[in-house]
């Protein structure tokens, strides 16, 4: 049985113009100690798809459909059963990550209220804990880290120090909200390498939402792409990246910078933007976009069908070409 | 080849620390700085954030005082001008920002901010002629006209920075430094970005500073590279030998971390560490410190920044030992 | 969703959704037009003296609305004239403040380092000295009259503005529009009132609509103590001094000015609560 599952899960906003939809309706599946990489860009409803899973919605939004973690619904369940789960059952890594650090609490209090908060554990101990986690997470000179306050970390520290913090109360999953997007290249290098390690050593599940690509070959099993509020493609990583059924896929490949991309001729990209949350076109969202778009993509919505490596929503899905 | 920006030995320092208390220390930002920059022609800035890329672009347009050397903007130099004629000169040289939605002023239609450019330097011109230029430059950039009456925040992030780049253009300077004007967006949106300023490079002769962290944006648009770290110039040459033959480990460092969407092909973590404070920086090669190569001459003394060929410098001790570039080190 | 909206219509409708703000809005509004032309509505004038009715309570059929006091003054008529002084010398003392504040505040934020220590600093020092004793000392120099008062007023009110939008304008300085702006050629006239000014807008009309009802009491207070508006001109203040005097015997002729006053305050702070929460830039 997963770890964590989530069926049909929609989340909508009350806004002045009425009800609308950033999720509509997706399945996801986490067995205990597996990674996976939720891919979209910004508006693909990635972030409110998890946020709500967590019942941290913003207050005018709303969640339908089942979420269970180790058996048990998690939507609805009242506000202190849910803090029981945040933190000590999932941990979050917010995308804001150095942000969420309290700025006028030292980082080792930030680290050992993190702890005591969900087990009974004296502060001796908390302390200690927090020091091992901190070296766990590879900050430099962790004992002195401890005394300082998030502003007097680099960047990179205090995303280590939020991931430590995450990690405090030992959760079985991790929800990382796109942990390196703000950071430096080498400094992405090393989380994505950190993230990996803590897996192996911790055991722990891990959820990943990044609209980079290139982050999830180095970390995840399995991926599964969104666009404009539904996955529209799913499987293991290595079939995804190298075999891509869904044009969106395939064109994120492509548009992704590398460095033995051709000089001298435009970047390949998607044309046009996603559309907001309360524009969706009537068939396939993709399909302003989409360079294989025919009649019926813009009225129908393809549905999640099997394909050669998972599952791709596509009525034209690509024959699984190299990328 | 008629030079449109030139910078020598640029150096700039800050005062940190205790307000009007003279307890101040002097840290510096920027060192050593130099290069020239033809018509059409692009210089990537290249090196992890606190390296000093951004505030070298702002010295390239005066927006923070020069402490050392010069920079001149189509043959005017911008050190030691009064404030009035350092605007003056800021209609030859314009500024695309990182972020997109934050460089545009929320309480102003996107057609304001495009036309105050405008308002500053032709202050006589007609309002429809205004707004027809303003049409003119919003759809260059591949936006409607009719969109000069909408708010930031009904522009995707991606829009938001084409209104940006519109109103760089509208003055028709010959230069304009882009600040990390890709790595807010969407990686879907990042490519339509510099093919844009890629485009407009050729139709109006711009001369193009693009600052990133990443190698493999930059790598599209430049024709030279300069790499940078804490403060100094680490290498700098044509496109193919950075590209093709670093002769920095630190370039090599740079190059290695670009994430791949390879399967199979894990991250690699071509540095470890971090970036010492400009305040304290290293005796010695400031990248000493987290160098894979570095002995004890690199700890005891500053290279220079040697020319090992024609318009290829590197500041390094050891780059005649890899003549066809630092090797990978395999860990 | 396409409907296009600018960023002060979206926060008229958040404030129209905000049923105490409206309240607020529309009692004030109610209250203004009877100050107005309130006077004109009862067959008495403010000065009147009714022989016959002297100390009498609310009653009907005299037209007494609200009562009169020991002299006979009809208390609706003096209420309302009142309010009317009360509210213009309040509006004007906000909008002293408010011109001196917001130029003084954007301005240190905007030059910051020195410039702004030294600023600050001046106002930090007239902070140190009570203000009510500024205005006390004022109006004992010179005349007592309603101009002097809302002048000496708005001068002692101004500097919390200051502080406010000064703290503001640091924080702006610090977003990429404005620098995007000094990178265009903008000089620093054009920085502080076209980039500065709008975007502080907000946080200044919540701050100036919590800060008439202050104003107001500082004016009831003047009042009150005998040195602001004097008699026979009738301020919320010196109502509420006439009625403490008579308390106990005739209490409507304290609770007629005093109930105004509350509802006065009151709405103006609903009011200013209603626009922060609709200005407030995080839910955008």
């Amino acid at each position: 049985m997963a770890l964590f599952e989530v069926r049909d899960l929609a989340v909508s906003f009350a806004t002045p113009a009425g009800e609308v939809d950033a999720v509509a309706g997706i399945d996801l599946e986490v067995a205990e100690g597996e990674c996976l990489a939720l891919v979209g860009e910004s508006g693909s409803g990635k972030s409110q798809a998890l946020l709500a899973c967590l019942g941290l919605l913003a207050a005018n939004g709303r969640a339908r459909g089942e979420v269970r973690f180790d058996g048990r619904s998690v939507l609805g369940l009242p506000e202190r059963e849910l803090g029981r789960l945040r933190g000590a059952g999932i941990g979050y890594v917010f995308q804001d990550a150095p942000g969420s650090l309290t700025p006028h609490l030292r980082i080792g209090d930030q680290l050992s209220e993190a702890l005591r908060c969900h087990h009974d554990v004296d502060d001796a101990t908390a302390r200690a804990e927090a020091r091992r986690m901190l070296e766990r997470v590879q900050v430099p000179d962790a004992a002195a880290r401890l005394r300082q306050y998030p502003h007097e970390l680099s960047g990179g520290t205090r995303q280590r120090a939020a991931i430590a913090a995450a990690l405090m109360p030992r959760p079985r999953l991790l929800i990382a909200d796109e942990p390196t997007t703000a950071l430096d290249v080498t400094v992405q290098a090393q989380v994505i390498a950190l993230f990996r390690e803590l897996r192996r050593e911790l055991g722990m599940a891990l959820v990943v939402v990044t609209h980079d690509l290139g982050v999830v070959a180095g970390l995840a099993e399995r991926v599964a792409v969104m666009y404009s509020g539904r996955i529209v493609e799913e499987g293991a990583t290595t079939g995804v990246l190298s075999r891509p059924a869904h044009p969106y896929t395939s064109g994120l490949l492509a548009a992704l910078p590398r460095l033995d991309d051709p000089t001298g001729v435009p970047m390949r990209t998607i044309p046009g933007t996603p559309p907001a949350p309360g524009e969706r076109p009537r068939g396939c969202a993709f399909a302003p976009r989409c360079d294989r778009v025919h009649d019926r993509c813009r009225n129908v919505v393809p549905a999640l069908a099997a394909a050669a490596h998972g599952r791709v929503a596509c009525h034209r899905p690509l024959a699984g070409a190299p990328a | 080849m008629n030079a449109v920006l030139q910078a020598a030995n640029v150096g700039v320092r800050f005062r940190v620390g205790g307000g009007t208390w003279p307890r101040q220390r002097l840290l510096t930002a920027v060192e050593g700085v130099g290069f020239t920059l033809g018509r059409g022609e692009t210089l990537g800035v290249v090196g992890e954030s606190g390296c000093g890329k951004s505030t070298l672009g702002r010295a390239l347009l005066g927006l923070v005082p020069l402490a050392a050397g010069t920079v001149s903007v189509d043959g005017h130099r911008l050190d030691r001008q009064s404030d009035a004629r350092l605007r003056d000169l800021r209609r030859h040289a314009q500024m695309v920002f990182q972020d997109p939605q934050g460089s545009l002023d929320p309480r102003m239609t996107v057609g304001q901010s495009v036309a105050e450019p405008l308002e500053i330097f032709e202050p006589r011109m007609s309002r429809n002629e205004r707004r027809a230029r303003v049409a003119g430059v919003l759809s260059q950039v591949g936006l409607a006209p009719a969109h000069a009456d909408r708010y930031p925040h009904e522009f995707s992030g991606g829009q938001c920075q084409r209104v940006g780049i519109a109103r760089a253009i509208i003055l028709k300077p010959s230069i304009i430094v882009c600040d990390e004007p890709v790595s807010a967006l969407d990686v879907s949106v990042q490519g339509q970005v510099v093919n844009l300023l890629a485009g407009l490079q050729g139709e109006l002769g711009l001369a193009l500073v693009f600052i990133s962290h990443n190698l493999a944006v930059v790598r599209h648009l430049s024709t030279r590279v300069l790499v940078m770290y804490l403060g100094r110039p680490m290498e700098q040459g044509g496109r193919d030998d950075i590209y093709g033959r670093p002769l920095h480990p630190y370039t090599r460092a740079l190059l290695d971390a670009v994430p791949s969407p390879e399967p199979g092909r894990p991250a690699r973590v071509p540095l470890a560490g971090e970036l010492p404070s400009p305040l304290a920086p290293p005796q010695g090669c400031v990248f000493s410190t987290r160098c894979a190569w570095a002995n004890d001459l690199c700890r005891r003394a500053r290279p220079a920044l040697d020319e090992a060929r024609p318009g290829h410098q590197v500041a390094c001790h050891r780059w005649r030992e890899w003549p066809g570039g630092v090797p990978r080190r395999e860990d | 969703m396409s409907a296009r909206r600018g960023v002060w219509s979206d926060a008229l409708r958040r404030l129209l959704a905000s049923r105490a703000a409206v309240a607020s809005l529309v009692t004030l509004t109610a209250l203004c037009v009877l100050a107005l032309a309130g006077p004109s509505l009862s067959r008495y004038a403010p000065d009147e003296l009714d022989w016959a009715m002297m100390g009498v309570p609310p009653d009907w059929v005299s037209g007494h609305w609200l009562g009169t006091d020991r002299l006979g003054r009809d208390l609706f008529v003096r209420t309302l004239h009142g309010a009317r002084i009360s509210l213009v010398i309040a509006l004007f003392a906000t909008l002293v403040s408010l011109l001196i504040g917001v130029t003084w505040g954007a301005v240190a934020g905007y030059a910051g380092g020195r410039t702004d220590a030294l600023m600050m600093r001046f106002v930090d020092v007239l902070y140190a000295l009570p203000g009510i004793f500024f205005v006390i000392v004022l109006t004992v120099v010179f005349d007592r009259s309603p101009l002097l008062l809302f002048l000496a007023i708005g001068a002692v009110g101004w500097l919390t503005m200051a502080r406010v939008v000064r703290g503001q304008a640091i924080g702006l300085m610090r977003r990429e529009f404005v620098e995007a702006a000094v990178a265009a050629g903008a000089g620093p006239a054009r920085v502080v009132f076209r980039h500065l000014v709008p975007n502080l807008a907000g946080t200044v009309v919540v701050y100036a609509t919590l800060m008439i009802p202050q104003m107001i009491l500082v004016e009831s207070f003047l009042s009150f103590l005998g040195i602001g508006i004097q008699e026979p001109l009738a301020s919320l203040g010196n109502l509420i001094a006439d009625g403490a005097a008579e308390m106990e015997i005739a209490p409507w002729i304290l609770l007629a000015p005093a109930g105004c006053l509350v509802i006065i305050v009151l709405c103006f702070n609903f009011l200013g609560d209603g626009l922060r929460d609709a200005l407030d830039p995080r839910e955008r």
